[in-house]
């Protein structure tokens, strides 16, 4: 799994693709918080609205509270580096180097979720970090208050767990057509597919909880009770779990 | 010696369709085994079912002694193996490739990019990357990746295609001085047959999902070695012609026919001492089989070992 890792981020480390997509998530968060505007992929709640006319420039706790409700773009800016290490090994079957070398097949699809999760963290730490420290040195820092980091904290875990869930579909797709542009296409049209869904059967009130998208943008202004955090959580948690199973059975029956 | 490989009763079926039907192939340490079959015979299924990227419906595969499990598994890190085509990561050179699999595979020896590229003869591409490879230098890479943590045993399918003269050279004096030098077992199927009559020391005829033949080189070239092919009216006098001129290694094969194994002797000179002692000679050729004539005849079923 650690030699996995090692291997998958020197392959990064040498292609273009890589600094091409952390340019554009770094330009990303300096269009915003240079200009002092948000975009959003789906709506924006009031209660953003409202903070972010609430006069002052952004410092740098300010624009890391803004920031969250844009951070679904990351889905975007974290489908290149999966296809890069992961999307490639199955469109040109190169998974068959380590596998007939020594390596399990679960261990391979578990490295190469490990790869994901650290890939995933990264672009994490790259967007906040950059949003605090650009922000920061242009407009001061702000007071960084004990709530303020818990809430953030817990924000950002709920995003990455989102994150992550939207992807194990993408890689159940991957694992069971090997195909990059399957993958691709899902990662983008599961989320707006679930949105659908939620518009048509209203009444349905368990499909909000598969709104990934939705719920990484609204993560930190969203009041939420405990026990719908705890449905959000259970059903990301159970849609990794349930994708990563069926990933592993359906690569462990396939012929290679 | 010790058993690299062996292949008992394997079957294997894709839906209704029988691709193997009870292989048995047993490979010793040291040997090159050559598969023989044409496309569709089923000799990438059984390459690919020792590496284990495909599950045999039926039988066992016991490579170094391990049947089965993950042990099964752990034992493939033994092995080397590049399976229909050399694959590599497209945006890198060769040796940031070898860095890469190198990673992967947790080799610690810090010479072994080094010094498998220069066996393979890619150290001098420099920044070339693997998607701007010709296919010579791809089998190369491919090569190199299978060679990178030492392995025993080396599994080639099809490696020589579509490479030139030049270059298939080049990769059979590798695979011959890996074999000698480091007693490596290569399993190696092929389709160009003189080449791999070259290089392998075994060849096993697949037909159909079928093992239909093995047969060691020298098997081979005691049943396919030259002859000179005389139609004579009577054998019975031509043996004691061919006595008087001294000629002893011959066969007789039916009424009209006659196999001479000793070449030393000048075919003109048979001919005019068979025509001098009233001999009737119809036919005076020299003949012989090379592997791509047995494999044709064998699987054409067309009188097969008689024949030869």
């Amino acid at each position: 799994m650690f030699n996995m890792i090692r291997g998958d981020f020197y392959r990064l480390k040498h292609s273009k693709g890589f600094y091409i997509t952390e340019f554009i998530l770094i330009a990303l968060v300096l269009s915003s918080v240079l200009t002092g505007t948000l975009g959003t992929i789906g709506a924006r709640s009031d209660s953003i609205e409202e903070f972010q006319q609430a006069g002052g420039a952004w410092n740098a706790v300010k624009a890391t509270k803004l920031m969250t409700s844009m951070c679904s773009f990351l889905i975007y800016l974290i489908l290149p580096l999966f296809i890069m290490t992961t999307g490639f090994e199955f469109s040109r079957r190169s998974y068959k180097n380590p596998l007939s070398s020594g390596m399990t097949r679960l261990n391979y699809y578990l490295s190469k979720y490990s790869v994901f999760i650290v890939i995933v963290l990264l672009q994490v730490i790259l967007y906040y970090g950059t949003v605090y420290v650009v922000t920061g040195i242009k407009n001061g820092f702000g007071i960084f208050t004990l709530n303020f980091g818990i809430k953030m904290a817990q924000a950002i875990l709920l995003q990455l767990l989102l994150l992550l869930a939207i992807f194990s579909v993408s890689i159940l797709v991957l694992f069971i057509t090997f195909s990059t542009i399957s993958a691709v296409v899902t990662t983008i049209i599961f989320p707006l597919l679930v949105n659908i869904l939620h518009m048509i059967f209203i009444k349905v009130a368990w499909l909000k909880y598969f709104d990934f998208q939705g719920t990484i943008d609204s993560a930190y202004f969203t009041h939420l009770s405990t026990q719908n955090l705890e449905f959000y959580i259970l059903a990301a948690c159970g849609t990794i779990v349930v994708c990563g199973l069926l990933s592993t059975y359906i690569f462990n029956q396939k012929n290679l | 010696m010790e058993e690299v490989l062996k292949i008992d009763q394997v079957a294997k079926q894709f839906g209704r369709q029988t691709v193997l039907n009870d292989v048995n192939i047993t490979l010793h340490r040291g040997d090159i085994y050559g598969l023989i079959g044409r496309n569709g015979a089923g000799k990438t299924t059984i390459l690919k079912s020792i590496i284990k990227l495909i599950q045999p419906t039926k039988g066992t595969i016991t490579l170094f002694g391990v049947t089965k499990g993950s042990n099964y598994i752990h034992q493939l890190r033994r092995t080397g193996s590049i399976i229909e085509s050399p694959v590599a990561v497209d945006q890198l050179t060769a040796r940031q490739n070898l860095i890469y699999y190198s990673k992967i595979h947790g080799v610690v020896d810090s010479n072994a990019v080094d010094d498998t590229l220069k066996f393979v003869g890619l150290d001098t591409t420099g920044k070339k990357k693997f998607k701007d490879f010709s296919l010579g230098m791809k089998q190369k890479m491919g090569l190199a990746i299978a060679l990178l943590n030492k392995p025993d045993f080396l599994i080639l399918d099809e490696p020589i295609n579509g490479l030139d003269p030049i270059a298939i050279v080049e990769f059979r004096e590798l695979l011959l001085k890996l074999n000698r030098t480091q007693q490596m077992t290569i399993l190696i199927s092929s389709h160009i047959l003189d080449e791999l009559y070259q290089l392998a020391t075994r060849f096993g005829i697949l037909n159909n999902g079928t093992i239909v033949k093995e047969i060691t080189k020298q098997e081979f070239e005691e049943q396919s070695r030259e002859f000179i092919k005389l139609e004579v009216d009577n054998p019975d006098l031509a043996t004691n012609v061919l006595r008087k001129i001294g000629c002893s290694n011959f066969k007789v094969i039916n009424d009209h026919r006659i196999n001479i194994y000793q070449l030393d002797i000048a075919n003109a000179k048979i001919a005019s001492s068979l025509i001098e002692n009233q001999v009737q000679l119809s036919t005076i050729t020299r003949e012989g089989l090379n592997l791509e004539q047995y494999f044709k005849q064998l699987i054409d079923g067309m009188g097969g070992e008689q024949d030869v």
